[in-house]
C-alpha cells in the first residue's frame, strides 16, 4: 500500500503523520497505551476523509506476524460491536527509518471491560450478560464464523464498553498477531490449552464458542474464577473433572446461564454448542444442559512421577510435561498392562505395545526411536491432545504456525521437521474416530513441511515449510530485520532500499529470503534454486543470485532496481577481469555501467553471463597464445643468428652473386652490341 | 639421380649443339679457349647450384663478346679465330672479366652478413612490437607459453644444409 509523509494536518497537527493508504495518517509518535493489544503498540491515528472519527493504528512485529488473510476478510464486517481493520499497511517510521505493519481501527469509545488478564471488575448481572455481551457476540461470531474462520481473540480484557446507553460490548481485535496466541490458557478448549502458544494453530470457530463461554464464566465472576490455578493446573483440572466444573463449579449461576455456559464449555467440540443452539437459547428455546463428558476413570491408579492418574488423558497431559520420565515408563509393559487391564481399552493397549517395543529397539540404537514412541503413545493415550514431540505441542492445524513462530528457537524447526519425518501427524490422524473434513487441509499441511524439510538445499528446507505454510508470513531473513516484507513484490523493493545509502559487501541472498522468493512469486523455476545451491564458486552464486533476481524482476513487473543493479556490479566487478581481450573488459564495463543507471536486471545478467562472449575470449585467447607463442620462436630464431650465420650468408651471397653478375653480363653485352651495331 | 626426362632434355641439346658447333667452329674454337676461366671455375666448384661458375662465366661470356665481335667481323674464319686467340686484347678482355666476375663473388658474403644482420635486428624488433601489442590485448597471461621452435620453408632449409655440405 502508498505511504508518504504527510505534513501537519487534521486534529494532530502538531506532530507529523505517515500517510497510509492514501486516507490514513498515522503519528508513530502519540502512544495509546490503553489500547495496545498484546505485543502490538497503539499509536493515534486519523482518517483525513472524516477527521471527526478517533482512529488509532496498532504497530505489528515480524516475529509475530499479524493475520494478514484475516485482515482481508474482517476489513468488510460493518458491525457497531467489531473492531473492525479499517486499512492495512507498511510504513517508515522516520525516526529509526525501520518499516512497520500497522493496521488502522476506530477507537471503540468505551473502555476495556477487564484491564488486564488478573484484574478484577465489577460482575456483569444476568440480564447485562445476555443482552450486553451475548447478543453482540452472537453477531460477531456469524460475522466470524461467515468467513471460514476463527476470532481466537475473545477474552475480557479484549473487548470495549461501547460507551453508550446501550451498554454492549466491542469485540476487540484479533488480527495483530498469530491466531490464539496471547489468548489466555482458561479461554482454549483443553487440546489448545495443552498445545504451547505458537502450536494454537488458527483454530476454529468452535473455539470461539468455548471461549465466548469462558467469557461469560469471567464477565459473571467479576475476573479469572480460577486466579489461583497455574496454566498447567487449569488444563489438568479441565482434564479431570471438565471445563465448566473448573471454571463455573460451584458458582451460583442462573439456569438459564447455567445452560448456555454447560453448552459453550462443552469439552467435546462436536457436542459443543454452535451459531444455532445460540440463537435458539437466544430466542427462548431451552435446551438440555449438557453434562461434561469425562475421559473413563480407570479401576485403580498409575503412577507417574509420584503423582496417581486414573485416566488415560490426564496421564498423557503429565508425561507430556516431563518427556524423560515419559521415556523410561516405556521401558517396561507396565504402562501397557495398565490401559489393558485397568482401563479395558485393547486398542489403545495394542498401540501402547507396539511403541514400548520399538522405544526398547530405539533406545539400543539412539534417542530418535524413544521420541518417536513417546509420541505415540502420548497420542494413543489421549487422542484429542496435541501432536506432542519433545518441547513441542501442538495441535495439527498449529504445525505450521509453531514453525514460523518459533522458528528461531534453538531446535523448534529440527524437532517439526522429525514429527513430520516420525510421521506423527499420521499417527495422530489414524488415532482419531473418524475423519473429519477439516483435518484435510492441515494433513496436507504437515505433507508440504514433510516434502520441503527433506530437501535440506537453499530455497527448500523449513525456511520453504515456513512460509508454504503460512502465507502472510513476512520474511524473516536477517538482511531485513528493520523491513516488513510479506508479498513476494515487495520483496525487491525492500532489498532495493537496502542499498540505498551505501552498498553492502554481501550478497542479498539467504536461505530465507530464498525460500520466500519460491514461494511468493510465481512461475520461478526450481533449476534457479538448483543453481543457487550448487555454485561452482563466489562469483557463480552471485550470478545465480542475479538470474534469480532478474527473474523476479520480470515476474512482479518492476522496471527498474538501480541499487540492487549497483550492488550487483560491485560484487560481480571481478568478472570483467575474467575476460582476456581488453576490448572485451572495456564493452563489459561500459555495459554493465549502462545497466546499472538502468536498473535493469536482466542486462546485467546479461553482461555478466554472456555465453557467447565468453567462448569468443576463450577462442581468441587461445589464438592470441598461439601466436605469442610463434613470434617468441621468430624472435629466438632471429637472436640465435640464424639470418646472420655462415651457410645462410654464404647461400643468399652466392645466390645475389650470380644474379648481380648475370644482370651486370647482360648490360654488358647489350652496351657492346649497341656500339657494334652504331 | 638423374630422372628419364633430364636425360632426355640434356640430350636433346647435345644433339642441337653438335649441328651448332659444327656450324659456328671457329666461333666455339674461340669461346672454348677465351672461356678458361669459367672451366677453372667449373672445376673448383663443387656445389650442386653451381653460382660460382654462373657469376664467373656470365662475365667471362661478356668479356669475350669483343673478340667474337672481331671473329664475325672478319667472316668467321679459323684464321680469324687463331688470330684472335693469340690477341693480346681478346684475352685482357676475358680475363679482366671474368676477375670481376671473381671479384663479385668475393665481396658478396661480408655485404650479405652485413644486410642480414641489418634486417635481423628490424624483424626482432618488429616482432617484439607485436608481442607488446598482443600483451595490451589480451593481458599478461597470453605470454604464459612455450616458445614454439621457428621453422623456415622446408626448401630453404634443404638447400642451405646442401650449400653447407
Amino acid at each position: 500500500m502508498s505511504e508518504k509523509p504527510a505534513g501537519k494536518g487534521g486534529k494532530r497537527g502538531a506532530e507529523k503523520g505517515i500517510e497510509l493508504s492514501d486516507r490514513y495518517e498515522v503519528y508513530p509518535d502519540q502512544s495509546l497505551p490503553f489500547l495496545s493489544s498484546p505485543g502490538c503498540e497503539a499509536v493515534a491515528a486519523l482518517d483525513k476523509r472524516n477527521p471527526s472519527l478517533t482512529m488509532f493504528a496498532l504497530v505489528c512485529t515480524r516475529e509475530l506476524a499479524p493475520r494478514i488473510d484475516a485482515i482481508r476478510s474482517l476489513s468488510h464486517v460493518e458491525s457497531s460491536a467489531f473492531l473492525t481493520p479499517r486499512a492495512s499497511g507498511v510504513m517508515t517510521y522516520a525516526g529509526d527509518n525501520k518499516r512497520r505493519f500497522v493496521i488502522v481501527f476506530e477507537q471503540p469509545r468505551g473502555e476495556r471491560v477487564q484491564a488486564d488478564p488478573s484484574a478484577s471488575f465489577q460482575p456483569l448481572s444476568e440480564d447485562d450478560l445476555i443482552r450486553g455481551v451475548i447478543t453482540p457476540m452472537v453477531a460477531n461470531l456469524r460475522e466470524v464464523g461467515g468467513r471460514i474462520m476463527a476470532h481466537r481473540a475473545i477474552r475480557a480484557d479484549n473487548i470495549f464498553t461501547s460507551g453508550g446507553a446501550n451498554q454492549e460490548i466491542i469485540l476487540g481485535e484479533c488480527v495483530s498477531t498469530p491466531a490464539g496466541y496471547y489468548q489466555p490458557v482458561i479461554y482454549e478448549p483443553i487440546d489448545a490449552g495443552m498445545a504451547t502458544p505458537s502450536g494454537r494453530g488458527p483454530g476454529y470457530i468452535s473455539d470461539d464458542f468455548y471461549a465466548l463461554g469462558v467469557l461469560i464464566a469471567v464477565l459473571s465472576h467479576g475476573g479469572n474464577p480460577v486466579p489461583d490455578l497455574s496454566d498447567q493446573e487449569v488444563v489438568a483440572s479441565k482434564i479431570a473433572v471438565g471445563s465448566y466444573a473448573t471454571l463455573v463449579g460451584q458458582a451460583r449461576v442462573s439456569l438459564k446461564l447455567m445452560e448456555a455456559l454447560r453448552g459453550l464449555l462443552c469439552d467435546d467440540p462436536a457436542e459443543r454448542w454452535n451459531i444455532m443452539d445460540l440463537d435458539l437459547w437466544a430466542n427462548g428455546r431451552h435446551l438440555s444442559p449438557k453434562q461434561a463428558t469425562l475421559s473413563a476413570k480407570a479401576a485403580r491408579t498409575f503412577e507417574f512421577d509420584g503423582e496417581e492418574y486414573n485416566t488415560a488423558r490426564g496421564l498423557s497431559f503429565a508425561m507430556g510435561h516431563n518427556w524423560s520420565m515419559a521415556q523410561e515408563i516405556l521401558r517396561d509393559d507396565a504402562l501397557e498392562g495398565w490401559v489393558r487391564r485397568s482401563l479395558a481399552d485393547e486398542k489403545c493397549a495394542s498401540s501402547i505395545l507396539k511403541a514400548s517395543r520399538m522405544s526398547r529397539m530405539g533406545g539400543e540404537g539412539g534417542g530418535g526411536g524413544q521420541d518417536k514412541s513417546v509420541g505415540g503413545v502420548l497420542t494413543a493415550l489421549d487422542h484429542l491432545a496435541p501432536v506432542r514431540y519433545k518441547t513441542i505441542s501442538a495441535r495439527l492445524d498449529g504445525l505450521g504456525q509453531a514453525l514460523a513462530i518459533d522458528f528461531e528457537k534453538e531446535h523448534v524447526p529440527q524437532m517439526i521437521s522429525e514429527v513430520v519425518r516420525s510421521k506423527l501427524h499420521k499417527s495422530w490422524i489414524e488415532a482419531q474416530p473418524s475423519m473429519r473434513p477439516e483435518f484435510v487441509p492441515w494433513i496436507r499441511q504437515a505433507d508440504i513441511i514433510e516434502g520441503f524439510v527433506n530437501r535440506s538445499r537453499i530455497g527448500f528446507g523449513a525456511e520453504r515449510a515456513l512460509y508454504e505454510c503460512n502465507s502472510g508470513w513476512p520474511c524473516l531473513s536477517p538482511l531485513l530485520k528493520d523491513d516488513f516484507v510479506n508479498e513476494g513484490g515487495d520483496l525487491l523493493p525492500a532489498i532495493e532500499r537496502l542499498a540505498q545509502n551505501r552498498i553492502p559487501d554481501f550478497v542479498p541472498m539467504d536461505r530465507h529470503i530464498a525460500a520466500f522468493c519460491a514461494t511468493r512469486t510465481k512461475n520461478l523455476s526450481d533449476r534457479l534454486f538448483n543453481q543457487l545451491a550448487e555454485p561452482s564458486d563466489k562469483l557463480d552464486y552471485y550470478i545465480s543470485v542475479l538470474r534469480l533476481f532478474s527473474e523476479m524482476q520480470r515476474s512482479v513487473g518492476i522496471e527498474s532496481l538501480p541499487n540492487i543493479a549497483r550492488w550487483f556490479a560491485k560484487l560481480l566487478s571481478p568478472i570483467t577481469e575474467t575476460y582476456h581481450f581488453r576490448s572485451f573488459r572495456q564493452q563489459l564495463a561500459k555495459g554493465i555501467d549502462g545497466a546499472t543507471t538502468s536498473g535493469d536486471l536482466a542486462e546485467l545478467l546479461w553482461l555478466v553471463d554472456n555465453e557467447n562472449l565468453r567462448q569468443q575470449d576463450d577462442a581468441g585467447f587461445a589464438q592470441a597464445q598461439r601466436e605469442f607463442a610463434a613470434i617468441a620462436g621468430q624472435i629466438t630464431w632471429h637472436e640465435e643468428g640464424a639470418l646472420t650465420s655462415d651457410a645462410h650468408v654464404a647461400n643468399i651471397s652466392h645466390r645475389a652473386s650470380a644474379v648481380v653478375s648475370s644482370v651486370l653480363a647482360s648490360v654488358s653485352i647489350a652496351a657492346m652490341s649497341l656500339i657494334y651495331v652504331t | 639421380m638423374a630422372t628419364d626426362t633430364e636425360k632426355s632434355n640434356k640430350m636433346t641439346w647435345i644433339l642441337l649443339a653438335i649441328p651448332t658447333s659444327a656450324v659456328l667452329l671457329p666461333t666455339c674454337l674461340l669461346l672454348l679457349v677465351l672461356m678458361l676461366p669459367t672451366m677453372v671455375a667449373f672445376i673448383v666448384d663443387g656445389s650442386r647450384g653451381r653460382k660460382f661458375v654462373i657469376t664467373v662465366g656470365m662475365m667471362n661470356l661478356a668479356g669475350t663478346v669483343p673478340a667474337i665481335v672481331d671473329l664475325w667481323g672478319q667472316g668467321q674464319t679459323f684464321q680469324a679465330a687463331f688470330d684472335g686467340m693469340s690477341n693480346i686484347f681478346a684475352w685482357a678482355g676475358a680475363l679482366m672479366a671474368s676477375g670481376v666476375g671473381w671479384l663479385i663473388f668475393w665481396v658478396m658474403p661480408p655485404i650479405i652478413a652485413n644486410y642480414q644482420g641489418i634486417a635481423s635486428r628490424a624483424q626482432v624488433l618488429s616482432l617484439r612490437a607485436k608481442q607488446k601489442k598482443l600483451i595490451a590485448d589480451w593481458g599478461d597471461e597470453v605470454a604464459a607459453v612455450v616458445a614454439e621452435p621457428y621453422q623456415q620453408d622446408a626448401a630453404e632449409t634443404e638447400e642451405e644444409a646442401e650449400s653447407e655440405s
